[in-house]
């Protein structure tokens, strides 16, 4: 049982990731190599608003920034701001001028630099050690045991995820949503009908980056240590993976991409050593299956297994009447 | 040729745009009044589009002056322009494929400011109350244009007839003071041209003025009072269809070339 509530609770923080990953690629239609940049950024963040101030010794050599010793809800609010903020600064850059391939590659160049920078220095946040020692959040409140604590963060991620959802949900069919579809579909016409393409791509950015911290400060949170070799630029691909499986734009169907590439595809490869002798199959093939299923979607199904839905519109003509310009009222369609 | 009077709704003085070696647009000056339905003709590399493609702001200007509404706009990014009130329509329509014919009408409404990830959460009657009153404001516009039944269809799906009217439903919707409209006429049947005229008609009825490039001339003749003519990047003539017919340089030019369309 405690094996399916570690996958429960690292898929509902991978779905999360996904949901945010899908506002670049899926609502704006560019990739972002920076985003596990921005998951680091949420993760230390976290980290080094909660812990207290660094004592290094030498049994615990690591060393870092800040330790303001917050509480955990508003160090996860920090966290999420702090991946915000990184994210307009990249942004600001990135967007200026670049189009589509080139924004790929300067955020990758992006998020290179900061691993190197972050890994180097140790005193920022703790270099190649990173940082360990937290204490699990809310804890000193619930005092409860292992098991129970971890059903506990389970329920906590699952809402998180479910909140996240639901503020995504609204923001993609509020206009600001509709002008980024417009932006995605056609850029030259967005802009002729009055769309700032640099200010909503940038608002856009800075908004997956901080849902990307947000996942971030809740993973530092699971694992209670954060490290440089925590995540990779890889990553950032199998997340864009989930959410071509899953749909593009379609938050739902994102999640279940989340679920199905990132979360059974690698546990179900983990049994493949017991069916075989080959002991390390079970990473490699579920890389072979998680980059065969994102060729096989885009060559059967390129939307994904649930497509964007559109707005349906079911207002009655009966209730137009009163609306002006009702010149011409003709049932049957054009050519 | 008669020159306008009174304060006129855009002036364009010196316009230039150089493609390397390449003059499209060499110094090209002309004003329209506002309430005019004015024509722009040419032949093919006259530079018509392009000087569409400027005074939208999707193409930046190497010299010159564009005033609009009493400001000069050259440079401005196309929001800003458009913001303005000038909008345009493409001469092959660009339509928003993956947004239903609904959404791509009520993009063409300026959001006033709604479009913000703060208006998603702030103030949701507001914000409601726009949205239905746009929702209200784009299905009347799609029955105008036939285009109701198919209001929740993806965009793509649409004909290349149907796509031309969304892009005049798009600009109705808009109610620029200035209308571009860069070839609304060409590869559409003979149907869909009267439809096009009556659209014409009704946005000039909106109080907006219009400047239409087209290459149909019987069609610039029954539409326009006065007809800019454009050769080689500049202005070579302006006046009625009637006094151009007399004018030698057009006549060289265009008119009596066998490139009329």
């Amino acid at each position: 049982m405690a094996y399916f509530v570690t996958v429960g609770t690292i898929g509902a923080i991978t779905a999360i990731l996904c949901l945010g990953v899908n506002i670049s690629w899926g609502w704006v239609g560019q990739i972002d190599l920076a985003y596990y940049g921005y998951v680091a950024i949420g993760a230390y963040g976290a980290m080094v608003l909660e812990l207290p101030k660094a004592h290094p010794t030498a049994a615990t050599p690591s060393s870092y920034v800040l330790g303001l010793h917050w509480p955990f809800i508003p160090s996860l609010v920090g966290a999420t701001a702090f991946g915000g903020a990184a994210a307009l600064i990249v942004g600001a850059i990135a967007l200026r001028r670049l189009r589509g391939d080139y924004i790929a590659i300067i955020t990758a160049c992006f998020a290179l630099m900061l691993t190197s920078v972050l890994s180097q220095d140790d005193k920022l946040v703790g270099g190649y050690i990173g940082i360990y020692g937290l204490k699990e959040p809310l804890n000193s409140v619930l005092k409860l045991g292992p098991t129970g604590y971890s059903y506990f963060y389970l329920g906590l991620c699952l809402f998180a995820l479910l909140l996240v959802y639901l503020v995504l949900e609204r923001i993609y069919r509020s206009p600001f949503g509709r002008s980024l579809r417009a932006v995605r579909e056609n850029e030259l016409a967005a802009a002729a009908f009055g769309r700032n393409l640099y200010s909503l791509r940038l608002r856009a950015y800075a908004l997956g980056g901080a849902v990307g911290a947000f996942g971030g400060a809740l993973f530092a949170n699971y694992l209670l240590a954060w490290n440089p070799y925590a995540w990779s630029i890889l990553e950032v691909v199998l997340l864009i993976a989930g959410v071509m499986v899953g749909g593009r734009a379609n938050s739902r169907g994102v999640i279940m991409g989340s679920v199905i590439v990132l979360s059974i595809l690698p546990e179900v490869t983990r049994l493949f050593p017991l069916l075989t002798s080959n002991s390390t199959i079970g990473p490699s093939a579920a890389s072979i299956l998680g980059a065969g299923s994102i060729i096989i979607m885009l060559r059967f199904r390129p939307g994904g297994i649930l497509k964007e839905r559109r707005a349906i519109d079911r207002t009655e003509k009966a209730s137009l009447h009163q609306a002006p310009m009702t010149l011409t009222v003709a049932e049957s369609s054009d050519g | 040729m008669a020159e306008p009077q009174g304060p006129a709704l855009l002036e364009v003085r010196g316009l230039c745009k150089h493609y390397g070696g390449v003059k499209a647009v060499d110094g090209c000056e002309f004003s329209v009044l506002p309430g005019e339905l004015i024509g722009l003709i040419g032949p093919n590399g006259a530079g018509k589009s392009t000087v569409i493609e400027l005074l939208s702001g999707l193409v930046k200007p190497d010299a010159g002056t564009i005033m609009f509404d009493g400001r000069e706009i050259q440079g401005e990014p196309p929001h800003k322009i458009f913001a303005s009130g000038l909008a345009r329509c493409f001469q092959l329509a660009r339509e928003w494929p993956l947004l239903s014919v609904l959404e791509n009408l009520l993009i063409a409404i300026p959001p006033d400011g709604n479009d913000t990830i703060r208006h998603a959460f702030s103030s949701p009657r507001r914000l409601r109350a726009a949205e239905k009153a746009a929702r209200e404001r784009a299905l009347s516009v799609a029955q105008q244009y036939r285009l109701y039944p198919l209001r929740n269809d993806y965009a793509y799906t649409l004909s290349g007839g149907q796509k031309r009217l969304l892009e005049f439903a798009r600009i109705a919707l808009a109610q620029p003071k200035l209308a571009l409209l860069d070839e609304p006429m060409a590869g559409v049947n003979p149907v869909l041209q009267t439809e096009i005229e009556g659209g014409i008609r009704s946005l000039l009825a909106g109080g907006s003025t219009v400047l239409l490039v087209e290459h149909s001339l019987g069609f610039v003749e029954s539409l326009c009072d006065r007809v800019i003519v454009m050769v080689a990047g500049r202005v070579a003539a302006s006046g009625s269809m009637a006094e151009l017919r007399e004018n030698t340089v057009v006549q060289d030019a265009y008119l009596g070339g066998t490139s009329v369309a």
